[in-house]
């Protein structure tokens, strides 16, 4: 190397720290201007310290007297998520494999226009989130578990079917061209050579998908979907935080005890 | 029964890559029944010489004839019926690892049953037999329920062998099949090979790169060098100078690996 070149990588090592410390201060500026506009305020906050300490104290001692109308809003968010995720697979499912790319011959236009509006139908209902879901189906069909069910269900068709096609591009290709090999068509090839790869995955990324959307089932009731989010947001309007407290404790107990079906479940098939 | 005539395979150039002729003016008839192996350095075509013949590869110029039909520009459709009667053997086995042994080899008369059949999983007694049948001739019959992934290689490339013989096909085609096993196991697989080429006359076509088992097992020795075959001969003609005339390799060549 001669010394000319080494003249140059210094001043090139000198512009990179320059750009370095110029984007940590524009990053700074960034964070900082943003605590302002959310009125980040730690006097507030402590003000608001009471309130919260009311909040608590009224949460005990928990009112088990309304257990039984607790645990039959439990069943509702549970059969919402259930049938959210069962929806969403049954459509997520076909539509996967014409998503995927090691499914679609490169040559044909049609599988490409097919791949190409799947996977749009996925990134859109992927990105929008079940809350706005919720709201637009509410004000179609009005408040109740239905709008709830069709908010997860779209969403999770997103979800779902990312996740489904992504495991069909991963598979060997090995038993695909054995098939191949000995005259199987393509619908023959997704059944003894795609299907015992990615059923497994699909299984997993199901139960999943129902754990998360337990969780979203909770949340849908507070915008009027039913379940125990519902029965959460009346109680908390009455102030009656005893009840609320028994409300919060099933939530809880809800959502690990579905944590760990689930992922007992995903080892078995995994 | 196999025909090339003046067969070529060309990948075209890419940005970074030359245009490369993988065969070149190939032309070779095959007999029924004979076991024909086909040795050559890698890179030599011998894979692609063998994707020809099933058409898993295209054909770039020149004619594919099997058993006296042209297959050079036959569709996808027009294929099932010619694969069902070829069967072929994976370097890496290429089982489905998830299901059992018995089902691996009913894939093998897929070419035979109709699609819904297939895709409902609804084999036939009698295909059940002929897979019972290869299994047992293979020696696996007491792993006929296990799932694929629990056996050993050797084991694998066996229950291959019978996916391929229960199509009752043919020819067989054999790409390198002891190649990612211990060489101890080279004989188990390759004696299987001869046995069904004895007793089923199914001609067996093999991708070998070790000389002295292209030697030990077929009637037939083809040599490849740069997609061009340079020796055809009963294995009792190859002598060293030809053997050293197959792997020649230009200096630049080495330099470029």
């Amino acid at each position: 190397m001669n010394s000319d070149t080494l003249k140059n990588t210094g001043k090139f090592e000198f512009t990179k720290k320059l750009n370095k410390i110029l984007l940590a201060i524009v990053l700074l500026q960034v964070v900082f201007i943003s605590f302002g506009a959310v009125e980040f305020s730690l006097p507030k906050l402590i003000e608001g310290l009471p309130n919260m300490w009311k909040f608590l104290t009224g949460l005990f001692p928990p009112d088990f007297s309304i257990f039984p109308q607790v645990l039959d809003a439990v069943v509702i968010t549970i059969q919402l998520a259930l049938i959210g995720t069962i929806l969403s697979a049954i459509i997520a499912f076909p539509l996967s494999f014409f998503a995927a790319r090691n499914l679609t011959s490169e040559s044909s236009i049609i599988g490409k226009i097919f791949r190409w509006f799947t996977q749009l139908i996925f990134n859109v209902t992927r990105s929008i989130d079940i809350l706005i879901f919720a709201l637009i189906f509410v004000s179609a069909v009005g408040l109740g578990p239905f709008p709830g069910v069709l908010a997860l269900a779209i969403h999770s068709i997103g979800m779902l079917g990312k996740l489904f096609y992504e495991s069909i591009e991963t598979i060997d290709k090995g038993p695909v061209e054995a098939l191949e090999s000995v005259g199987a068509s393509k619908s023959e090839i997704i059944r003894w050579a795609v299907l015992p790869q990615v059923m497994p995955y699909f299984i997993s990324y199901f139960l999943f998908r129902f754990e998360l959307n337990i969780r979203a089932a909770v949340v849908l009731g507070l915008v009027g979907a039913g379940g125990i989010g519902f029965l959460l947001n009346q109680y908390m309007m009455l102030f009656r935080y005893q009840e609320v407290s028994i409300i919060l404790i099933t939530i809880i107990g809800l959502v690990l005890s579905i944590d760990f079906l689930s992922s007992k479940l995903r080892k078995i098939v995994l | 029964m196999i025909e090339a005539i003046n067969l070529s395979k060309v990948y075209p150039a890419t940005d970074h890559t030359k245009e490369v002729y993988a065969l070149k003016n190939v032309s070779v008839k095959i007999e029924k029944g004979e076991f024909v192996s086909v040795i050559g350095l890698s890179g030599a075509g011998k894979s692609t010489f063998l994707r020809c013949i099933n058409r898993m590869n295209t054909i770039s110029e020149g004619k594919m004839i099997f058993n006296g039909i042209d297959i050079t520009n036959y569709s996808e459709n027009q294929l099932r019926d010619i694969r069902k009667k070829i069967g072929f053997i994976f370097q890496q086995f290429n089982l489905v690892k998830n299901i059992s042994v018995l089902n691996n080899v009913l894939i093998g008369r897929i070419g035979y049953n109709s699609v819904w059949k297939n895709v409902l999983g609804k084999f036939s007694k009698e295909d059940i037999e002929k897979a019972r049948h290869y299994i047992n001739e293979v020696g696996l019959i007491e792993k006929i329920r296990v799932r694929a992934d629990n056996l050993s290689g050797g084991q694998q490339q066996r229950v291959a062998i019978a996916r391929a013989v229960v199509q009752e096909p043919d020819v067989i085609l054999a790409d390198e099949p002891m190649a990612s096993l211990d060489p101890k196991l080279s004989d188990v697989i390759l004696g299987l090979l001869k046995k069904f080429n004895y007793e089923n006359n199914i001609t067996i076509l093999l991708n070998v790169h070790v000389i002295e088992y292209a030697k030990k097992y077929s009637t037939r020795i083809i040599g490849f060098n740069k997609g061009e075959i340079v020796f055809d001969g009963k294995p009792d003609e190859l002598d060293h100078h030809t053997i050293e005339h197959i792997y020649k390799q230009d200096k630049t060549e080495l330099e470029n690996l």
